[in-house]
């Protein structure tokens, strides 16, 4: 029984590592390759739940041709039921809804991403920052009060497209995350290693000297919004068909925005596997506040979310102050396509020698060790 | 005498203004965006708040205590977080987040008192609105005066300050340049500590005057925020009075653009009323990034150019 509760926290956890894991990675590639400090990016996530909780009943319901005579939204949990038990044994429709909602809320959001992106893409930080947090704002807005988007302040069911796969559907699920997961993943690393990363570490790191050299800096940058806009999106997409529900009141500035970047900033700016701890300690710390919420909630007169707020916070500001650079920072990454040992040989045959390369230095365990041994002499 | 309209707009304007001048002074001074800075006006709300709910006396007690309330935590922010990041070296956008993960933590504690206060006390914190605790003089409500007294007053303070005294020359000496300002005996601290404290003075007055007139909560200051970003921006963020500008204008045309827009289409498009800020702050950003007040000179540049080339011509 215990077992049981625990292996289910578990899937629970590990669907939101994979869910954050996606933003994350993506903020990383905006702030942590090329610099730019995208503070709305619970519009992206915002805008791939909205893209799935508005088309995928519409369209099965136009497909099963379920109840056509009633309102979608105001008898929503009737037409879902009646919609789930069609999918449970038409495996074909679901996998294909499912493909074509998250290649939907690509597109749509690629476009989204250059519309918020535009007024402020030019300009220095602060005003990027300022558009950006204002957009998302909007985004919520929008989803709050438009009631035939997604319901409005209440919420709208997501037919289950996995229904077919009956006892297996949260494990199966599961495995389909880790593989979008690691697409992304996969992706994003083979172009931050590519040319593509070089020119993007060179707009980082002088925007100026960048463009200098013939490099369309304004273009680089809105490419890479509307990029890593479309791929956030999909973690949207997947939380939407995770929980079987769209809530716009979910979409907040503290958990899609602030804690995806308290996130990367603990793993480390400028490298994925730092993303990727980070991700994992923090998700980890976060599941079993919630786990144990209930058991802290007799002793305070306050709800508890209030205390993981401040705590989240301060762990911020603690981690800025102490190591900004992160658990794992940033190495110089070989880049695909340059022939780093026929550098070697070029500058050895010019006469140039090359620094030997340092020895590594001991780790604080062997240090440790170490001054243990001289000790006992 | 005045339709509603007005009313709203002006106590609107009057709050906006007073922030959006808190936040350029502090984007001039630390070259950082505080959004910090929303949070101190909802300290200010739950001054008033507990003044009329709580002790059952006059709101207008709680205009001191805003400001001193607020005055002390723009201290400690700046004291606290910025100076001692800057310290260690964290530029900008680590300044910006740590600002945003302060916004956080102070609005968390700014909800536990307001959990605190309907839990123990028994008093609804939430939502409220305080018009029937105010004062009035005919048909005008007491916010209304006090609160445009209260921005005219401090408009003409910063200007005497900013032109008549020492230390307001001394910043806008920082202003330009801070390093020639320290060289030529100017306390920077000094002068970015009695900034922040300003802006926080400031906000937290604002914040006194929301729940006379506006339904408030702790969600208030973020109601607040966007539009103060926007009249900021749209102001150019290099002068006080590009701010001024700004917070009028911005509010105005939120209040009234959005009554207008609710008369033609129906009243369900009132609840958009945010995103006409953020269109004019888009639309400014693309086409004059320096803002109204770049307008201004340019206009200004321009005119005083076509004056002299026809005095020339007329000699």
């Amino acid at each position: 029984m215990i077992d049981d509760i625990f292996l289910k926290w578990c899937i629970d956890l590990f669907m939101f590592f994979l869910l954050y894991l996606i933003v994350t990675m993506n903020l990383n590639f905006m702030y942590g390759y090329t610099g730019i400090p995208h503070f709305g990016i619970s519009l992206s996530v915002a805008g791939g739940g909205y893209v799935v909780g508005a088309f995928t009943g519409r369209i099965l319901r136009w497909i099963y041709n379920v109840y056509p005579e009633l309102d979608f939204m105001y008898e929503n949990s009737k037409i879902t039921n009646q919609i789930n038990t069609h999918l449970a044994n038409d495996p074909f429709t679901g996998i294909g809804i499912f493909l074509l909602m998250v290649v939907l809320s690509l597109v749509l959001n690629a476009g989204l991403g250059y519309i918020v992106s535009r007024p402020a893409i030019r300009l220095s930080g602060s005003y990027l920052i300022i558009v950006l947090i204002g957009m998302a704002e909007a985004m919520r807005i929008i989803g709050m009060n438009y009631y035939p988007l997604v319901g409005g302040t209440f919420w709208v069911h997501v037919p289950d497209v996995f229904n077919w796969m009956g006892n297996f559907r949260t494990e199966g699920f599961l495995i389909i995350c880790t593989f979008f997961t690691l697409g992304i993943f996969l992706l994003l690393q083979a172009m931050s290693t590519s040319p593509l990363g070089r020119v993007v570490r060179a707009v980082r790191e002088n925007p100026t000297s960048a463009e200098c050299v013939g490099k369309d800096v304004v273009g680089i940058r809105t490419k890479v919004v509307v990029l890593c806009s479309a791929l956030t999106s999909i973690a949207g997409v997947l939380y939407g068909f995770y929980i079987h529900a769209v809530l716009s009141t979910s979409y907040t500035r503290s958990a899609w925005t602030f804690y995806p970047w308290l996130m990367f900033m603990v793993g480390g700016v400028g490298n994925n596997m730092g993303a990727a701890v980070g991700t994992f300690i923090f998700i980890t710390l976060r599941r079993l506040i919630i786990f144990f919420k209930h058991d802290i909630e007799i002793f305070v007169p306050f709800q508890v979310q209030w205390l993981e707020q401040i705590l989240t916070g301060v762990m911020l500001l603690l981690i800025i102050m102490f190591r900004p650079q992160g658990l794992l920072p940033e190495k110089p990454t070989k880049m695909r396509g340059l022939d780093y040992d026929g550098f070697h040989d070029e500058l050895e045959n010019k006469g140039i020698k090359i620094p030997e390369k340092k020895a590594k230095k001991d780790n604080m365990l062997q240090r440790l060790l170490a001054r243990l041994r001289t000790r006992k002499k | 005498m005045f339709p509603p309209l007005i009313k709203d707009a002006l106590v609107y304007a009057n709050c906006v203004t007073m922030m959006s001048i808190g936040f350029t002074l502090v984007y001039l001074i630390s070259r950082i965006p505080n959004f910090a800075q929303s949070t101190f006006a909802v300290v200010g709300v739950y001054c008033t708040f507990s003044m009329v709910r709580i002790l059952e006396i006059n709101p207008y007690v709680a205009m001191p205590l805003g400001v001193i309330l607020g005055a002390l935590l723009a201290l400690v922010v700046y004291l606290g977080i910025v100076n001692t990041l800057t310290k260690y070296g964290a530029g900008p956008i680590l300044l910006t987040i740590s600002l945003l993960a302060l916004q956080q933590i102070f609005l968390a504690g700014i909800n536990i008192y307001a959990d605190y206060v309907r839990n123990v006390l028994g008093i609804y914190s939430r939502g409220f609105m305080l018009r029937a605790n105010d004062f009035r003089v005919g048909d005008m409500p007491g916010v209304l005066i006090v609160s445009s007294v209260t921005v005219i007053v401090v408009i003409v303070g910063m200007h005497y300050m900013l032109t008549r005294t020492q230390f307001g020359i001394a910043m806008r000496a920082t202003v330009e340049n801070a390093p020639l300002a320290s060289v030529l005996g100017i306390n920077i601290k000094k002068v970015s500590i009695i900034s922040w404290m300003i802006t926080g003075g400031l906000a937290g007055l604002a914040g006194t005057f929301l729940p006379l007139w506006f339904s408030s909560g702790p969600g208030s200051g973020g109601m607040l925020a966007t539009s103060v970003f926007a009249a900021s921006v749209v102001g150019g963020l290099t002068n006080i009075y590009g701010a001024i500008l700004g917070g009028y204008v911005i509010s105005l045309l939120e209040v009234w653009g959005s009554y207008l827009l609710m008369k033609t289409f129906g009243l369900w498009i009132g609840a958009y009323r945010l995103l006409i800020p953020l269109a004019l702050m888009s639309i400014i950003l693309m086409y004059e990034p320096g803002g109204l007040a770049a307008l201004i000179e340019r206009l200004r540049v321009k005119f005083l150019r076509a004056k002299k080339v026809r005095e020339e011509e007329s000699k």
